[in-house]
């Protein structure tokens, strides 16, 4: 699964250890998903979604589209 | 605060350690050296003075008082580590503490077996509580990590124990504690095995 979370990131000036903290998550967890080595649960889909007021289908988008 | 992938439960903010290889982190490798070092100097320093502690010289008291330093220096490190979270490398010092007691190998007196009792349980205890506080601190990435590592803990485990049945003639007694030891050693592989593969 792809994701925008690197762009969606640097829109907003957040570093990863930021991003991690909001999401109540370890910044090498935040690493892992932005470089898609880990796909995550759908709650912290979700909340990685809720995080930047976005939609699921905004912030990431599976591999064959 | 609540936790966004669990909700009605507290957010728990993992720790942003420097992690080198394997998801061990940099900053517990120190505590960590020095409380293995503690131990097995303070272990092989107080093997001294137990041998002869019916009738001590002046240098086998000199040994008691610096192998009581060597664990006070260990469990102030281990300490350290338990503080800190890195229960990673908890589990090393408990690896390598577990096999450095073996009580049939030692005098059949009562203050080591008393000694080696509560050795053997405040070890295990240590195990047990660094496992327990690990699995609830961690995210979903690290409890992946986690159960990849028992995967290959439980895999490993099971194979070493089928070889060790099938060549018991050929190689000498296995000790409990080993098996402790092998088997959290095995977690660590494991452990060390998924974080390169997430890293």
């Amino acid at each position: 699964m792809r994701n925008r979370l690197r762009v969606l990131r640097a829109e907003r000036d957040w570093s990863q250890a930021e991003l991690a903290a909001r999401l109540s998550v370890s910044r090498q967890t935040v690493n892992a998903i932005e470089n898609s080595r880990y796909d995550p649960s759908l709650p912290l889909a979700f909340a990685i979604a809720r995080v930047f007021s976005l939609t699921i289908e905004d912030v990431f988008t599976p591999d064959g589209k | 605060m609540q936790d966004p992938t669990m909700p009605g439960t507290p957010a728990v903010v993992a720790p942003d350690r420097t992690l080198g290889v394997g998801g061990m982190s940099r900053e517990g490798l120190v505590p960590a050296v020095l409380a293995v070092a503690g131990l097995c100097g303070g272990m092989a320093l107080m093997l001294v003075f137990f041998r002869h502690y019916l009738d001590p010289s002046w240098s086998q008291k000199v040994a008691l008082v610096s192998g009581h330093v060597g664990l006070v220096l260990a469990i102030w490190m281990t300490v350290r580590l338990a503080r800190r979270g890195d229960y990673p490398w908890l589990m090393v010092v408990v690896a390598v503490a577990l096999p450095l007691f073996e009580p049939q190998h030692k005098p059949d007196t009562l203050p080591w077996r008393m000694f080696g009792a509560a050795y053997g349980l405040v070890l295990v205890a240590v195990a047990v509580f660094a496992f327990v506080r690990m699995v609830a601190r961690t995210d979903e990435l690290e409890r992946r990590v986690n159960q990849e590592a028992l995967a290959v803990a439980f895999a490993s485990s099971l194979v070493l124990a089928i070889a060790y049945s099938l060549f018991r003639e050929l190689l000498p007694e296995l000790q409990g504690v080993w098996v402790a030891a092998g088997m959290i050693a095995t977690w660590l592989v494991g452990w060390n095995r998924a974080w390169r593969r997430y890293r």
